[in-house]
């Protein structure tokens, strides 16, 4: 990777923090293996990053090697991976556990978590706001499809949220 | 709450989560930089191991062979043996060619479809070594007990190799993902650290019926 190209991939990942901390939030419980899936999806973003031909978005790019990466760390048996990167230092700072502590959001989060791993994406999508073309490029189905699944994942957060707030 | 209130919420958390993550730049220097084990790398590794593993046991086989020619039934028996062996490593390469050939950038279904096929597949290997198990019930033999062994030596073993043979047909048959329902299938294919097998065959019907769903 030339020196521009490590700027530019450097100025990516500092204008999609967020996304990548929301993908290890929703993928992970635990903050150790949280840490470890941030470095792992920029490991992975850092890797793929040079293959990525602007054929598609950088944003439809980045979530799908994000997601991807999410979904198979995710169903990988709980194990240590070395990491070569001392534990002592994070590739990201997180918040601190307080911010999350608006009951909505945490419920929200909670509601996220349940989900399984590919409707877990597709909720994530959908939070970030993305166009249904985006999502279905992204999870590789059919606008059709997302819209079926988006209006049944509506109906279960909805009903969370009313028996919640009963 | 409604629609554009739970979009509020993760509006908000998204401005909080901008003011307040901080991106250590040297480390993700340092990840260009440094040897990093990754989970993906993982799966790949022990494809690996278990090639190199597989290319030490055939060549031992064949050395085996090699230096036992005059013995033909310890030569068909250790070289169908081998043939199993080598059978199973050419499988292992093949992953790791398909694995090399994943995208971790292609779309979500596509990637993970593509990951948990090569690890299902993996099954089929074991389902084909345990075809050589009547192989090792006949290695030992040699021209002088052919010759010499009696009648009744031959009735219990040859009786042994049949039910070995019989045996590993029916688990080369039985062992397949379309008979996971049967209780000892699944348990079967567990003991033998197949669990994670069995997920990815569940993950793969998972993506399969998502795919379909709401067409």
């Amino acid at each position: 990777m030339s020196s521009n190209q490590q700027e530019l991939f450097l100025s990516v990942i500092e204008q999609n923090k967020g996304i990548i901390y929301k993908i290890a939030n929703s993928f992970n419980k635990d903050e150790d293996d949280k840490k470890d899936l941030v470095q792992e999806i920029i490991f992975q973003l850092w890797r793929s990053f040079p293959a990525y031909d602007q054929r598609s978005k950088l944003s439809t790019w980045m979530y799908r090697v994000a997601l991807n990466v999410a979904i198979t760390s995710y169903r990988k048996e709980k194990k240590k991976t070395e990491v070569f990167i001392p534990l002592s230092e994070n590739v990201l700072s997180f918040p601190d556990s307080n911010e999350s502590n608006e009951a909505s959001l945490n419920l929200l989060q909670q509601f996220i978590n349940e989900l399984k791993e590919l409707d877990r994406a597709l909720m994530i999508l959908y939070l970030e706001e993305k166009s249904g073309k985006e999502m279905a490029e992204i999870l590789g189905l059919s606008e059709a499809n997302i819209r079926t699944k988006i209006s049944r994942i509506k109906e279960q957060l909805k009903k969370r949220f009313s028996t919640t707030n009963q | 709450m409604e629609e554009f209130a739970i979009r509020q919420l993760w509006h908000d958390y998204d401005a909080k989560l901008e003011k307040s993550l901080q991106l250590n730049y040297r480390i993700i220097r340092e990840m260009q930089t440094q040897k990093y084990e990754d989970h993906i790398g993982s799966f790949k590794k022990n494809q690996v191991a278990g090639i190199i593993t597989g290319i030490l046991w055939i060549l031992f086989l064949v050395f085996l062979v090699v230096n036992t020619m005059h013995n033909i039934y310890f030569v068909i028996s250790i070289g169908m043996i081998a043939l199993f062996n080598i059978f199973a490593v050419g499988t292992y390469i093949r992953h790791l060619v398909l694995l090399d050939q994943v995208n971790i950038a292609d779309s979500i279904t596509g990637a993970q479809e593509k990951l948990a096929a090569i690890q299902t597949s993996l099954n089929n290997v074991g389902r084909i070594l345990v075809l050589q198990a009547p192989f090792y019930c006949t290695f030992w033999y040699s021209q002088e007990l052919v010759n010499h062994a009696g009648t009744t030596f031959w009735i219990i073993n040859l009786s042994v190799v049949t039910l070995f043979v019989i045996a590993s047909l029916y688990l080369f048959k039985t062992l397949t993902f379309e008979n996971i329902h049967r209780k000892w299938v699944r348990g079967f294919i567990e003991s033998f650290g197949g669990k994670k097998l069995i997920k990815a065959k569940e993950f793969l019907e998972e993506i399969e019926a998502y795919k379909t769903d709401g067409k």
